[in-house]
């Protein structure tokens, strides 16, 4: 069963990205399992920024965001590996289910197109697709990282 | 009297869920010690006050908000 997950990675800053994405890579092929050969849904190099207090002395740390697909079975392997690696100053793993469903209701030629706006807290959320700028979806997670 | 209660800011934005890596917005929900500001002060409704205490948690275990800051800073 394969169930969605968003990891965040804290690397040396003194890595380029080149040896990150080599990290990446190592990684993530522990996640490939028959059923799902391409577990990484998306990854996104958010660069070097300050970190707000420092961690293993450094002051600066390389962040990459990556969503995930994959068995939970597959994770302790995983885990342990990311753990193992000196260069990755911190990893934070957790259950990413996907946005809140926004309701959507079927709708057949027209009919029942105001039903998802019943509810007092269905609305208009433009965000439910992670859209907007305050907030994407993070619903009911489950953290399972370090 | 009693007071009208605030509404709450993340409803208003129309937005459902907090999200932990939006450190700027996070922020605004904090005190100047980096402490998560109560209801009565944030005003919000309990199901966004339940997301941004996990979304502040979350966000202060990747450094992206402190655990706390200092006088100095």
């Amino acid at each position: 069963m394969t169930r969605g997950y968003e990891v965040v990675y804290i690397f040396d800053s003194t890595l380029d990205e080149t040896k990150v994405d080599e990290h990446l890579k190592r990684f993530h092929a522990l996640l490939i399992n028959d059923d799902n050969p391409d577990p990484v849904k998306n990854i996104n190099h958010w660069g070097k920024r300050t970190l707000a207090y420092p961690i293993k002395r450094r002051e600066i740390g390389y962040y990459v965001v990556a969503q995930l697909g994959t068995d939970p079975t597959l994770l302790g392997e995983f885990e342990r590996l990311v753990k193992l690696e000196e260069e990755v100053l911190r990893y934070q793993l957790v259950l990413n289910e996907g946005e809140v469903p926004a309701l959507v209701v079927p709708v057949v030629d027209g009919q029942d197109k105001d039903a998802a706006s019943d509810r007092p807290d269905a609305g208009s959320s433009p965000d439910a697709g992670g859209s907007s700028d305050i907030a994407s979806g993070d619903p009911g997670t489950a953290e399972k990282g370090q | 009297m009693k007071r009208a209660r605030k509404s709450c800011p993340v409803c208003e934005s129309g937005v459902r869920v907090l999200d932990y890596k939006d450190e700027r917005t996070l922020q605004r929900f904090t005190t100047d010690r980096g402490k998560i500001l109560p209801r009565r002060l944030s005003g919000m409704c309990a199901r966004h006050q339940r997301q941004l205490s996990t979304a502040i948690k979350r966000a202060r275990l990747i450094a992206l908000l402190p655990y706390i800051r200092s006088d100095s800073g």
